[in-house]
């Protein structure tokens, strides 16, 4: 579904990735983990379209997206939940689920809404409230919806468990599990390795802004570097 | 007296309004001032006057007038802004204090400096309501200046593409996440706070007439007053637009003409130092 192929992405002179390669097939769940500034996010803002690697190819069912637009990327059946949720603060919890149907038909936008806040009572219970007044639980709920509205067939997630209690992790990771059961395909960034591992099929691991290293759930959990890095 | 004075008031605040829509549509997708919005007020109203000249019916040069200010203010973000998207925000001022004096320059080339009465069919009418006689034409800015007012709240509230333009103001990189087309908000916003300045400099044409500068300090009370109400509040912008005209005339009617700007400036300093979000600006934290 989505190949990534030698990307390598700079921030002036620094280089954030360098040669970065994966894939992800369709209904698959796929983390990347790593420390923080390792090129978790630059890589999802790379497939995005947010930034433009200097080298390399990214495929989106075997065409270039390379050169894409990031809107016009939704359309294409892909979109992201950025790092910190981004919710529009002053736009009330409804506001931003239509918002996030902009590209659907006028009409479906209201039914999308409620379809897509099933799994989530809560957005519904404060579907007039400023989003910037939820809690950062339920903003990371928000912006999972929202991200829904145009049923995407690839996810990408950055850090969904950041600023999060535990007992919210679990909950936003139950949400998460069950849109992939549903048949989105997902590819998940987060330094919340142990969790990440858990939820995916298959994951990578990146050092400062290389590869170093890629395996099934089972193969991470098991593998020296990710032991010792990031699990403990 | 009192209510004469309170009439010029809201007829020069509704000016102000909606020059200052304009400025705080623009800072709210673009975080800057707009430095050449003046210009679009005297675009709109020479364009209205040129096309009276060719004998347009009125209503029709009007509307061509608000037309050809949408126009100007989307050319100006197409050829200028929206290539300078990642430059500082210093350089974008620059370039509208440049667009401002070239298009200033642009209309005395074109149409020369003497001012221009436009026609109105209501200015030489006049309404008498108890003892006190009001211009029709000044009930005429009254009355479109709620119309406009009214429109605009329900195209930022009832519409996608108003709440995009609000979307946008609060993150602007989140909402290409929904596959909205940043620019295209950005240039729609251009177009609808441009054809509002221009309407002012149309409704205004008639009383205090055409000339290439007039954009200048009509331009200064819209930035003072969307400043006021809080940079990019848009009913605050208005409401603040509404008072800045008030204040300006009681000053001039009951201490002296002279004293008007410092009087609306002295109170617009005031109103920072005790609350420098503006009126009617809110800081919101957001949650994290």
């Amino acid at each position: 579904m989505l190949r990534v192929q030698n990307i390598s992405t700079y921030y002036g002179q620094i280089c954030a990735l360098d040669n970065v390669s994966l894939k992800i097939e369709e209904n698959e769940a796929v983390s990347v983990i790593g420390a923080n500034g390792a090129g978790k996010s630059t890589l999802l803002k790379t497939i995005i379209g947010e930034l433009r690697p200097k080298s390399g190819d990214i495929l989106l069912n075997g065409q270039s997206i390379i050169h894409e637009k990031t809107f016009k990327l939704v359309s294409r059946g892909m979109t992201l939940v950025p790092e910190g949720r981004h919710v529009f603060p002053l736009l009330s919890v409804w506001d931003n689920l239509i918002l996030g149907g902009y590209t659907l038909p006028a009409k479906e936008r209201q039914q999308r809404a409620e379809e897509v806040t099933e799994p989530f009572p809560i957005l519904r219970d404060r579907k007039n409230q400023l989003a910037g007044l939820l809690s950062g639980g339920e903003q990371q709920m928000l912006a999972i919806a929202r991200a829904m509205m145009t049923a995407p067939k690839l996810l990408l997630l950055d850090e969904p468990s950041m600023g999060l209690s535990p007992k919210l992790v679990l909950e936003v990771y139950d949400k998460i599990t069950e849109l992939h059961m549903q048949g989105t395909t997902i590819l998940l960034v987060d330094q919340n390795a142990e969790m990440a591992i858990d939820f995916c099929s298959r994951g990578y691991v990146l050092m400062a802004g290389r590869l170093a290293g890629a395996g099934t759930k089972e193969e991470l959990k098991q593998s020296e570097i990710v032991q010792r890095s990031y699990l403990g | 007296m009192f209510f004469d004075q309170l009439i010029n008031g809201i007829v020069l605040g509704s000016i102000y309004a909606l020059m200052a829509i304009g400025y705080t549509m623009v800072w709210n997708v673009l975080r800057f001032i707009n430095f050449a919005h003046g210009e679009v007020y005297m675009g709109g109203a020479f364009v209205s006057l040129y096309l009276l000249l060719l004998d347009t019916p009125i209503w029709l040069a009007y509307l061509g007038g608000v037309l050809a200010g949408a126009l100007l203010g989307y050319l100006m973000e197409k050829a200028v802004y929206m290539r300078m998207r990642n430059a500082p925000k210093l350089n974008l001022l620059i370039a509208a204090i440049g667009i401002s004096i070239f298009l200033q320059n642009l209309a005395q080339y074109i149409w020369g400096a003497t001012p221009e009465r436009l026609t109105s069919p209501f200015l030489y009418k006049n309404i008498q309501i108890g003892d006190m006689m009001i211009n029709q034409h000044y009930i005429f800015i009254i009355i479109l200046t709620i119309l406009v007012m009214m429109v605009l709240e329900l195209f930022m509230n009832r519409t996608i593409m108003g709440k995009a333009v609000q979307a946008a103001s609060q993150n602007i990189s989140a909402t290409q996440l929904m596959g909205i087309n940043a620019n295209k908000v950005i240039s729609v916003t251009f177009a609808i706070g441009s054809a509002v300045g221009a309407l002012a400099g149309i409704l205004v044409g008639p009383v205090f007439l055409v000339y290439p500068t007039m954009g200048i300090f009509a331009g200064l009370k819209g930035f003072t007053a969307s400043v006021m109400g809080g940079m990019g509040n848009i009913p605050g912008a208005m409401v603040a637009g509404l008072l800045l005209g008030i204040i300006e005339s009681f000053a001039a009617g009951f201490i002296s003409s002279g004293y008007r700007d410092a009087v609306a400036m002295v109170i617009l300093l005031f109103i920072l130092l005790v609350r420098p979000q503006g009126i009617f600006g809110k800081i919101i934290q957001q949650k994290v």
